[in-house]
């Protein structure tokens, strides 16, 4: 199964890289974090620091903040929905339905996919950060040295800040991008036309989004805590502020693989009733 | 949904099998077990049932809970791993500890205004930061520890709470216990730290001091512990002179130390009443002495069984007022000898300020504290610039602190009660380390005057110019170890019935009761958990450099981006 499931990422990659489209969705994912770095720069030198942990600006780059939120938003469905109903439209799907491999490795090489290319997408996120706290922009020649003599050399790290920041985001960012590409992996598998699974995605990710503001709107109505207690494994979007204060919290990350898993069964079952449908 | 949808099916096709199909192992054909010959089921009529329903719901049915089961085992994993460099995400073992041996559960209600008013509320809102983080981070270990908002001013209930529970400060922090029915309370004053969240380094101590408190709370709270025993020094001078007498309740004697007494006991010390004119072996032996009023008519015998406990390990907190020595005058020269052996020199003076909303203010350390440093940093400064500004609200907030028990303003002139203490640095060879707790502004707004009678007036001939140090704290210093020994405060007006009766009292008393704790060892700066380095994060000097920065990687990633697409596009 593991050849199928490796023959199947590669070919999606490699469709990806075939398409301009794919090269432009790269180029154009590089603007949210350049914006974002642009508002952390701004709010680092205006200078005051947060109360809170997660309210620190450099906390908040890679937590929930409202660029990345948006650029999963978007990305999240233009990425997954032609996984598998585009595949189905085309007509293709049956040879993956009659492969020897099972739906399964199918299933689970086309999120492969997703998910690195999803994380492709969103490295100049954390580039951007290690590249403002590595190098403060400021350029002196090289004064000795005959290879590098007269290039313009970087003079010193920028702005500092404790490296398990960027660390903890980073894995954050796998963990719920991983979450959220299940989700519209098995969307794309539910539905038979492409722009409907993309339209269903983001649509479930908005509810999440309203879902995950919900406890922190209830708390400002000063509603006791403990009384939504119970929405907290299950807003999402907050947990990218947990793993952006520099901890990886083991049970959630456990929960979110429970739940990708499910999704990619979920997936699998939807291919294998709509495999038969057509049979 | 008919049979057929099963896999088995899928790979029939709804008729013989492909012949480039290869046959699948048995693995495979789990969707078909209904259909596997097998022996007679337990149950027939459930397995007829079980195979009506669709191969996909089966499956379901059989994944989803099992699942559901990971996840739910998921959640009740509390491990965390903190990949920050000093650890600062990570609860001390002592906090974690004490969370987890918890009887019930505890509200911790955070007692703050909705919309922040005044430069006191502001700055608790920014201390009170770092403790809900400590907060949050034990409720995610499972802790029973709930966190509520509420704000005394339209809180019913909660106003009703702070009238029978004077003690507890506002702004603050409460802490509630139901112990078998009997409620527990405990409160924690942040107020005097709020100055700290401004700097990277005061976040170090926000940051350890939030957890140092809320595990001496935590701890307080259940065990209630009320074995803290202060001695209330008695003596002639209470006879006939008043002094701060804890039998004097009445809120309208200004000398009475009743309502002083009373919040102390309700803040889980024991008073015991230390009349020095009994023999030494019919007296309890507190470690701890209030003496309330140093420049009281005591007997030359009295002083000398202070200084005799001070000598033998004894802590006291000392407070010297200037007022009922002037009656008396001449009195305070018997202290002199206690005075030498703290290495300090109490004035027989008047602190004088030119304004009198920055006149006294404590002063709070922005270095953390760190193993083998003095313990009395946590009280103190090492700068007396950066006095915390929320403290200097209103007039009325100064009278609540200790040597602003103002005479009221003379014109843009202002008189305290309080006499300057100052250190003998030479003594510091000779084991005394003193660190300075409460000063006045520097000159030329404020001195030290010696002229007692006339009208204040500046005379660098005799008068000592600010910042005049009216509160000190001393500690025993030997094989690198500092102990408590001894605070020495210039008032007392203060801790008198009017004085923590008025409107600010609270924030006097919450120092007082800091003070105490650091003589009684039960501070947070002495707790086991040890400060945890805070990366500041530093702010660039300008942002020019940093968009250079941002610049570079747009250009180089569009470069990347499209030097691929051309590469692809012509291969």
């Amino acid at each position: 199964m593991l050849a199928v499931v490796m023959a199947v990422y590669r070919r999606e990659l490699q469709g990806f890289h075939r398409r301009p489209l794919g090269w432009l969705i790269l180029l154009v994912a590089a603007l949210p974090p350049l914006v974002a770095g642009a508002w952390l720069v701004a709010l680092s030198a205006r200078g005051g620091l947060a109360t809170r942990a997660s309210g620190q600006p450099v906390t908040q780059f890679l937590g929930p903040n409202l660029f990345l939120v948006s650029t999963l938003l978007v990305l999240v469905p233009l990425l997954t929905m032609n996984l598998i109903a585009e595949e189905r439209r085309r007509g293709a799907w049956e040879l993956y339905a009659t492969s020897a491999a099972g739906l399964e490795g199918v299933v689970l090489g086309k999120f492969l996919a997703a998910w690195t290319l999803l994380l492709l997408c969103l490295v100049p996120w954390p580039l951007v950060l290690g590249l403002l706290r590595v190098w403060n922009g400021e350029f002196q020649p090289a004064a000795s040295g005959w290879p590098l003599f007269g290039l313009p050399l970087p003079t010193g790290p920028g702005l500092a800040f404790d490296p398990g920041l960027l660390l903890g985001g980073l894995v954050g960012l796998c963990v719920v991008g991983g979450t959220l590409t299940a989700l519209g992996t098995c969307c794309s598998a539910w539905c038979r036309h492409p722009l409907l699974a993309g339209l269903i995605t983001a649509t479930l990710l908005g509810l999440l989004v309203a879902f995950s503001l919900l406890p922190t709107v209830l708390e400002n109505w000063r509603i006791p805590l403990e009384q939504f207690a119970w929405m907290r494994p299950w807003a999402v979007w907050s947990h990218l502020s947990e793993f952006s204060q520099g901890t990886v919290p083991l049970g959630r990350c456990g929960q979110h693989l429970a739940v990708s898993l499910a999704l990619l069964w979920l997936s699998r079952v939807a291919c294998q009733d709509q495999s038969a449908g057509a049979a | 949904m008919s049979p057929s949808s099963s896999p088995g099916s899928i790979v029939a096709g709804g008729g013989a099998p492909p012949l480039a199909q290869p046959v699948r192992p048995a693995t495979q054909l789990r969707g078909l077990a209904g259909t596997t010959p097998r022996s007679a089921p337990r149950f027939p009529r459930l397995a007829r049932g079980w195979r009506f329903i669709p191969s996909p719901v089966r499956t379901l049915l059989w994944w989803l809970p099992c699942l559901g089961a990971i996840w739910l085992a998921c959640g009740s994993v509390t491990t965390t791993l903190d990949l920050t460099r000093h650890k600062t995400q990570t609860i001390e073992p002592a906090l974690l500890a004490a969370c987890r041996q918890l009887p019930g559960p505890v509200q911790i209600t955070i007692l703050a205004p909705t919309e922040p008013r005044s430069v006191g509320e502001h700055a608790f809102a920014a201390a009170v930061g770092p403790l809900q983080d400590v907060i949050a981070r034990c409720q995610s270990t499972g802790a029973k520890v709930t966190l509520r908002s509420a704000d005394w001013k339209t809180d019913l209930a909660l106003r009703e709470l702070l009238d029978r529970h004077p003690e507890v400060p506002v702004p603050g922090v409460l802490l509630q216990l139901d112990m078998n029915g009997e409620p527990r309370l405990q409160s924690l004053g942040l107020a005097d730290l709020a100055q700290l969240g401004r700097t990277g380094e005061g976040q170090t101590v926000l940051q350890s001091y939030a957890q140092s408190a809320l595990h001496l709370a935590l701890t307080r709270l259940v065990s209630q512990r009320t074995t803290q025993r202060v001695g209330w020094v008695l003596g002639s001078g209470n006879g006939h002179l008043g002094g701060l007498n804890p039998q004097i309740e009445e809120h309208s004697d200004r000398q009475g130390g009743g309502v002083l007494a009373a919040r102390l006991q309700s803040a889980g010390y024991t008073i015991e009443p230390l009349d020095l004119r009994q023999p030494a072996g019919d007296r309890p032996r507190p470690a701890v002495w209030l003496i309330p009023g140093g420049g009281q008519a005591w007997t030359p015998a009295e002083i000398e069984q202070l200084a005799q406990h001070l000598r033998s390990g004894g802590r006291g907190l000392i407070l010297v007022e200037r007022r009922l020595r002037d009656q008396t005058p001449g009195q305070g020269d018997s202290w002199q000898s206690v005075w030498s052996e703290l290495g300090l020199r109490v004035g027989a003076d008047r602190v004088v300020a030119l304004d009198h909303l920055n006149a006294v203010v404590p002063v709070v350390t922005t270095q953390p504290p760190s193993p083998g440093s003095t313990p009395a940093a946590s009280l103190s400064s090492a700068s007396r610039s950066t006095l915390p500004a929320t403290l200097r609200a209103s007039p009325a907030d100064n009278r609540a602190m200790p040597g602003t028990g103002g005479r009221g303003a003379m014109g843009s002139v202002n008189v305290f009660e309080a006499v300057s203490v100052r250190s003998l640095l030479t003594l510091e060879d000779h084991g005394v380390v003193a660190t300075p707790l409460l000063c006045s502004d520097p000159a030329p707004r404020s001195w030290a005057e010696s002229d007692l009678a006339g009208p204040p007036q500046f005379d660098p001939a005799t008068d000592l110019p600010g910042p005049v140090c009216v509160a000190m704290a001393v500690e025993r210093a030997a094989a690198g170890r500092h102990d408590p020994m001894a605070i020495v405060v210039g008032d007392a007006e203060f801790l008198s019935n009017s004085g923590l009766t008025s409107p600010a009292g609270p924030a006097g008393f919450a120092w007082t009761v800091a003070c105490l704790d650091w003589l009684t060892a039960d501070n947070p700066a002495n707790s086991p958990i040890p400060p945890q380095l805070f990366s500041p994060i530093a702010r660039p000097s300008s942002a020019r450099g940093p968009r250079r920065v941002l610049w570079t990687f747009g250009l180089v990633w569009g470069a990347a981006c499209l030097s691929f697409a051309a590469a692809r596009s012509r291969s």
